[in-house]
């Protein structure tokens, strides 16, 4: 009697509920699974998503461009610190500091999002464009992870085909993650792959168009502009007729005439709007979603006034970048000197009232025209060379410029190209890229020693965390000591 | 006399029938207490087998109808309750004894309960007494020393904060490692569910009050029931039940103060202006001649620095008030019983701006409408109230403000008002007036500014109300089978609010902002269970299980923030001018699975166990969905068998053992209810358009990790019960270990979550007490736990070591949580360079040379843990010490580099500082200080300290009242007590508290380790000593 029952009631219990495996499936809320997510329609939420990853904070958010300005020769950083920076701006950076492998991990989460939108999606017209803007921004990517972990190509010159000079390349889709440990392309091939990414660009992405929205996303203008940047680093220093040279300007001519130079005295507002500029060719737009508070990318540079705009007040302009300045230059109006310090206002914010989130500037005509000066220059077209500097001087409240020598011409070069472009990201790389020593003076900046071009730090050590989980990486020489 | 009581008790029983016919008379007689004789007032008498009982008078004495064959039970709270036959007497005196624990605990595993003595598990329980002693709000807090192999760290000593619990050992690398907790048989929330506060646990909704006990399962036999989820331990609450008899009502009051129990002694104003002016006289120029001339020093360092002398620790802490105040009610008859309690526990936080507030109500009742069916319903709610201070990595927080802001600037006004701190012109400014002779880069500013203003304007508030529900129908079908079904609501809703005035540092550059958050948890679970005990010839007792459980949970939570406020009046969204940041989601979970357990045992002598549960869960692919895990157990009480009869000093004497597989699904990943799936994330936005982008790579064979779990154990008692205890081994293996493997970044992703590897926890736990005096109007008991953990990883799917941050590493053969950076060396006594351990284990100056000479240097997990209670009576008075200790792990003490940064920072720093290397021969720990330049103080095992402890965690002394005077009150008990806890800590650690949570993140953890701590001292909110006065009065 105990028996049957007990059986009957745990029979009729078990097949019960044991039916329940359908009510086990239960799907994420703001997810999408990846069969879901990548598909045609989804085509311009996941270009968007190119973008948002390059935005994150150790990407342009802030991190890259200021450690790019901070181990230049312009900018210091006093007592008077958030600790933030320290160890770029005194050299002392090791595998293990935190701030390079994040910036490593998000260039390449832009060029494996721009790897599955080429490799994954159809080819429609609706894909095409979307597949254009991938192509440039996976060539940005590699772009500036070489950069950072690679030494300048004009100093290496031949020794770029030796192995381990370049980064390991994402230039296709990743189906199994746990067993993709590349190795390290060498220099060449880095730059070749950058090169052909912009050229692919160049045909699918949308075209580009002076102040419009097109500005904010890839497009052929902005492809053709880092195109004239690839052009110029890997060019031979030594050869006049390297044909880089007339590569960088015949890729920068047509740029120059559809993107006019700013005029205004007023150049500061140039940076405080939320609009795109005449100049603007790439630029990534930050709105109110993107606000980060405190970490905001004008934050670190704003001065520590008591004012609605005042920030952190780490990153100061040193006697250096000061004395380049003339009374005359429009350029002023992007310094504050505040207690006898001089801050640099660029990005105090995009007229949307959230304090140092700006629009963060990538590619502007004016670095193009200063890169087609500089082909110019290295083809010993001087006259051209000066024609296009005296043309940038012009439109920046100063008068033409005169020498026509060589050595005036690489300084005077090499002068615009800091005073244009300080706090945009090209501090350290243009320096160690004309050979430049880093050296800073002032009295309070932070002890830190003299950097010839030829140390080891020019090339920030590969992040310890990369080296531990793939073993098929090399690490830059000097840091295994 | 045992052989008669027998024989009286077998006609009893035999009897019950024939009560009908026989005689009635009148019996009198008096309930004593047997240790002193005194009258017991109240003590319930009832006639066995029916309805007829009485209660004594105040005197003791009671007045009944009896008939000869009637069987007296007598019963009262404290005492064994004795079954006493009337037989022949017209009057009785009746003694009762106290409750002798051992022989009656009671093991709960949520699905039964099992007498102690007659069960394979291995557990812990802690009474309900013990649990309310501690003046925490969190019932975790409670656990601490009170059970071996349970080890409870916090991560902050902010009231109301996560507390980490764990089951011997960690059992997985990613995955969760906190035990699954159960309240009267139902899985409940636990953990952290709030979006925008530091730290807070769903627990501290949990009224400390109403717990009867709490035990804590931690072997194969008990934890497999749980299957899918018992991998970590698991700890049974049950809330209390009306007893039936007289009803009872308690109050409980509680009032206190508590405060810093040990502070870092800092530099004073002069003492940190000789510091840095050492410094910076020792910055060389690249020749070696000094940077800064004397008359440099004056000038960025003047004397007039001095002049104020502001100490932030002190302003920073503050002695709190806690109390807590609570009635509860019981009683009932044959047919229902009822419980009643409602509490409010309130507690200020040693750091200004904390505070926790909990208001809870309770109601338990037991329904039995015939012999059939029965039903219990249990039904609580609370609303709690936490303010919480800022994080400890926030610059406008006291905790960082209290180390880190100079003394040289006034915090408060003449008035007394605080300083705003950053304002132009405001002490704490670089344009202060007091510090306008300095040069620019060189004046001291307060970072964050003044946090006193920062507290006094800003606040983060955090209110969670609960709601419990939780309904059992029972329905007994023949005799010894019984069906149960059950049904429980969780809901939990969690309210954020986070002001910034706009005139605060914080809140300065967007006119103040507002967040506001809102979470709704809903836990359901429906459980069937079908028993059935019975026995075959007497001698064979079976008792089986078979049942099915399903639970859902469902949590919804949104967070806005507006700001551009006009001012600090109004503080709502409407009044905020801009919405500047929106986010929100659902997550959901569930769970279901078959339960099976048999229990067998011959005469009680000889015991065996087996259980099985099937498991599936939403949180693994369909595939791998359902896993399978039992347990077998054996247990042998040796002190039945009949040599064993005759040893008179031995009273009781188990073996048991025990083997089981359990699995593990908590917690891991981006997503931690969809660890295998790959997920494009579609909370991102550009261009104000959704952006999506690749977030967590997919792995379709994920599925359960397992733990393989061996234990054996002795439990005994000895001479008289003086002597008891239990000695246990357990030998836990984890395998296909839940990791967020980490992966080359060219692939775009930091980790992916694989099952890989195995892990291994061992150790002994050792439960001792004795009571080595007793005597009429003395007693003194002893009660000693500790456990050893030997913690080992066995294998990582193939690579020898994976890296775990930038201070530890994950390698085999060595335990989980492995300390790996540079090795300290000392100070060059000839330079005052500091020296890690370089090249072939020499001396090198050069901190590159040492980060590629990193080395192991100890564990974060405790070799030993336990505590030692020790518990005095005397006539009326008690006294109770426990004090707990844990031995054998280091933690980081990341605030002593700040504090002795040998001048890194311009901060503050400790006064231990001030004993440094100074000129050429000097013997020191602590390198020249050089202005500026950071080197000595870079991760190392110089920092790396020894957190060992043992503490004075409770210590009680307690008055009761005696019975005559209660009686002429016409009160039943009255207990006044004055208590302190964390009263002493024996260690050698420097910083605030050594009782820091080592517990080791996950490789790839992103949590902040300002609100974890694992492992790390980072500006931790410390724990606090606390005095408090108590009564308790029982009407």
């Amino acid at each position: 009697m105990k028996y049957p029952k007990l059986s009957i009631l745990a029979l009729t219990a078990a097949t019960a509920f044991s039916a329940c495996n359908s009510k086990l499936d239960i799907a994420p809320s703001n997810a999408l699974d990846n069969e879901s997510a990548v598909t045609e329609a989804n085509a311009r939420i996941l270009a968007n998503g190119l973008y948002e990853r390059a935005q994150e904070l150790e990407y342009y958010g802030r991190d890259f461009n200021v450690v790019t300005d901070v181990t230049g020769n312009d900018m210091k950083i006093t007592a008077a610190n958030s600790n933030r920076f320290l160890y770029e701006f005194q050299y002392i950076f090791t595998p293990l500091t935190a701030s390079q492998s994040k910036t490593w991990l998000n260039a390449y989460r832009v060029a494996n999002q721009a790897s599955v939108i080429i490799d994954k999606l159809p080819e429609t017209a609706t894909t095409k464009e979307y597949k254009g803007e991938a192509y440039f921004m996976r060539a940005l990517a590699h772009f500036d992870l070489a950069r950072r972990y690679t030494r300048p190509y004009s100093q290496m010159k031949n020794d770029a085909t030796k192995p381990n000079t370049g980064v390991p390349l994402a230039m296709k889709a990743v189906d199994n993650p746990a067993t993709f440990k590349p190795t390290r392309a060498t220099l060449k091939e880095t730059y070749d792959a950058i090169i052909s990414d912009l050229k692919a660009a160049k045909n699918l992405a949308p075209d580009g168009a002076t102040k419009t929205e097109k500005v904010f996303r890839g497009s052929k203008a902005a492809a053709s502009a880092l195109l004239t940047r690839a052009y110029l680093y890997v060019g031979d220093t030594a050869l006049a007729n390297d044909p880089n040279w007339q590569a960088v300007i015949d890729e920068a001519t047509p740029l120059i005439n559809a993107f006019p130079l700013w005029s205004d005295a007023n150049y500061l507002a140039n940076y405080t709007t939320n609009n795109p500029t005449s100049e603007d060719i790439f630029s990534l737009r930050f709105l109110t979603p993107e606000n980060r508070g405190a970490d905001n990318f004008g934050n670190i540079y704003l001065p520590n006034d008591g004012t609605s705009t005042s920030g952190y007040g780490d990153v100061r302009l040193n006697q250096n970048f000061m004395s380049l300045l003339e009374a005359a230059d429009y350029r002023n109006t992007v310094v504050k000197t505040f207690s006898g310090n001089n801050y640099m206002m660029k990005w105090v914010g995009n007229g949307l009232g959230l304090t140092g989130m700006s629009n963060v500037k990538v590619l502007r005509v004016s670095e193009v025209l200063l890169n087609r000066a500089e082909a110019y220059m290295r083809q010993g077209n001087l006259q051209l060379a000066v024609n296009d500097i005296s043309n940038l001087r012009q439109h920046r409240g100063l008068s033409a410029f005169t020498a026509a020598d060589f050595n005036s011409v690489r300084a005077e070069l090499i002068k615009q190209r800091r005073l244009e472009l300080v706090g945009e990201g090209f501090g350290a790389t243009d320096l160690f890229r004309f050979m430049g020593k880093r050296s800073i003076t002032d009295a309070d900046a932070l002890r830190q020693s003299e950097i010839l071009p030829t140390s080891q730090y020019v090339a920030f050590p590969i992040p310890q965390t990369e080296i531990d989980a793939n073993p098929n990486i090399v690490q830059n020489p000097g840091y295994n000591k | 006399m045992l052989m008669r009581k027998v024989l009286f008790l077998l006609l009893a029983v035999l009897c019950v029938a024939g009560q009908a016919f026989a005689q009635s008379r009148n019996l009198t007689g008096k309930v004593t207490d047997g240790k002193d004789g005194s009258p017991i007032p109240g003590a319930t008498i009832q006639v066995k087998g029916t309805t007829r009982g009485t209660a004594t008078t105040p005197d003791g004495s009671f007045s009944l109808q009896v008939t000869a064959n009637d069987v007296l039970v007598v019963s009262f709270i404290g005492y064994e309750s004795k079954q006493v036959p009337v037989g022949a007497a017209t009057t009785l005196t009746i003694a009762l004894s106290t409750d002798s624990k051992s022989l009656d605990e009671v093991v709960v595993t949520g699905y039964t309960l099992e007498k102690k003595v007659n069960s394979t598990i291995a557990a812990s329980t802690i009474t309900g007494a013990k649990v309310n002693n501690i003046s925490l709000p969190d019932v975790n807090q409670m656990l601490q020393g009170n059970a071996s192999g349970i080890s409870v760290s916090t991560n902050s000593g902010q009231p109301g904060s996560k507390t980490e619990v764990r089951v011997r050992g960690i059992g997985s690398v990613s995955a969760s490692n906190s035990p699954l907790y159960v309240l009267d048989g139902i899985i409940m929330s636990s953990g952290d569910f709030t979006q925008n506060t530091p730290s807070q646990d769903i627990l501290s909704n949990l009224n400390p009050a109403d717990i009867e006990n709490i035990t804590i399962l931690k072997d194969a036999s008990a934890t497999a029931l749980y299957g899918s989820r018992g991998s970590n331990g698991v700890v049974v609450i049950t809330t209390k039940t009306g007893k039936k008899g007289q009803s009872r009502i308690n109050f409980n009051g509680k009032f206190g103060f508590q405060n810093l129990a040990k502070s870092i002694p800092m530099m004073n104003a002069t003492e940190l202006l000789q510091y840095q002016r050492d410094g910076l006289a020792n910055v060389l120029n690249a020749d070696g001649s000094r940077k800064y001339s004397d008359a440099d020093i004056k000038k960025f360092r003047p004397d007039h620095l001095a002049d104020y002398n502001t100490d932030w620790m002190d302003l920073a802490f503050r002695t709190g008030k806690t109390q807590s105040y609570g009635v509860n009610a019981s009683g009932g008859n044959e047919k229902t019983t009822f419980y009643a309690s409602g509490d409010y526990f309130k507690q200020d936080g040693i750091l200004i701006g904390s505070n926790f507030s909990r208001y809870a109500g309770r109601l338990n009742v037991d329904h039995k409408f015939n012999d059939k069916f029965d039903l219990s319903v249990k039904m609580s709610g609370t609303y709690t109230d936490q303010n919480s201070a800022g994080p400890g990595n926030s610059y406008s927080s006291p905790l960082m403000g209290a180390i880190t802001q100079v003394p040289w600037i006034p915090a408060k006004d003449e008035n007394g008002n605080p300083y705003i701190g950053y304002v132009s012109g405001q002490p704490g400014s670089p344009t202060w007036a007091g510090v306008a002779d300095i040069p620019d880069a060189w004046r001291p500013t307060l970072q964050g500014g003044n946090f006193l203003h920062t507290v006094a304007n800003n606040y983060r508030k955090n209110n969670n109300t609960q709601t419990i529900f939780n309904a059992a129908l029972g329905y007994n079908i023949i005799e010894g089978l019984r069906f149960v079904v059950k049904g429980n609501a969780e809901l939990t809703n969690i309210r954020e609010k986070q002001w910034t005035a706009p005139n605060s540092y914080d809140g300065r550059n967007y006119s103040g902002y507002l967040y506001n958050g809102n979470s709704s948890i809903g836990l359901y679970t429906t459980q069937q269970l079908l028993t059935y005990n019975f026995s075959i010839n007497k001698d064979h007792n079976f008792r089986l299980l078979a049942g099915n459980e399903y639970s859902y949970q469902n949590w919804t939570y949104t967070l806005y923030a507006k700001n551009g406020f006009p001012g600090n009046q109004l503080q709502v969204p409407d009044v905020g001018a801009n919405l500047f940041d929106g986010a929100g989601s659902e997550r959901a979970y569930a769970f279901q699975g078959l339960i099976g357990k048999a229990d067998y045992d011959y005469k009680s002598k000889y015991f065996l166990s087996a259980s099985y549960r099937r498991d599936g869960s939403s949180r693994f692919p369909k595939d791998a969905r359902y896993g399978n895990f039992y347990s077998v157990g054996a247990a042998w009480r040796i002190t039945e068998e009949e040599f064993a009869k005759n040893i008179s000093w031995l009273n009781d004497l188990k073996l048991r053992s025990s083997y089981g597989i359990m699995g593990n699904a908590e917690g891991l990943g981006k997503y931690p209810d969809f660890p295998f799936r790959g997920l494009y994330s579609l909370s991102g936005a550009y261009l104000g358009e959704t952006a999506a982008f690749a977030n967590q790579p997919g792995n379709p064979n994920l599925s359960w990790e397992k733990q393989n779990l061996f234990d054996i154990g002795l439990d005994f008692s000895v001479l008289n019960r003086r002597v008891y205890g239990s000695i246990g081994f357990y030998d836990k293996r984890s395998s296909a270990l839940l990791m967020e493997l980490p992966l080359s970044m060219t692939t775009g992703f930091e980790a992916i979550n694989m099952n890989v590897g195995k892990m291994m926890n061992q150790g002994f736990e050792v439960t001792i007490g004795g009571i080595p005096v007793a005597t009429k109007n003395f007693t003194w008991t002893s009660d000693l736990n500790f456990a050893t953990l030997r913690n080992k990883v066995l294998d990582l799917g193939g690579q020898q070591a994976i890296p775990a941050g930038s201070r530890q590493r994950i390698e085999v053969g060595r335990p989980f949580g492995s300390w790996y950076m540079p090795v300290w060396y000392g100070v060059d006594p000839q330079t005052g360079s500091p020296l890690w351990v370089g090249n072939d284990g020499k001396p090198t100056a050069s901190y590159t040379e040492a980060q590629n000479n990193r080395q192991f240097v100890g564990q974060a997990l405790p070799k030993i843990t336990g505590g030692w209670t020790n518990k005095i009576n005397y006539k009326e008075f008690d006294l109770s010490v426990l004090i707990t200790f844990s031995a054998g792990n280091k933690a980081y003490n990341s605030n002593r580099a700040n504090l002795e940064s040998d001048g890194s920072n311009t901060r503050n720093q400790a006064k231990d500082a001030l004993d440094h290397w100074q000129k050429p021969g000097d013997i020191s720990d602590r390198p020249k200080v050089v202005f500026g330049s950071i080197t000595g103080n870079q991760i190392s095992s110089r920092y790396l300290e020894d957190v060992s402890y043992a503490r004075i965690r409770n210590l009680t002394l307690g008055y009761t009242l005696p019975k005559r005077l209660l009686s002429n009150m016409k009160l039943q008990s009255l207990r006044v007590y004055a208590q302190a806890e964390n009263l002493y800590t024996l260690t050698s650690y420097k910083g605030w508290d050594p009782d820091i949570n080592t517990n080791p993140l996950p490789p790839t953890s992103t949590a902040s380790v300002a609100t974890t701590n694992a492992g790390v001292d980072f500006y931790r909110y410390p724990t606090s000593r606390v005095f408090t006065f108590g009564i308790s009065v029982g009407l």
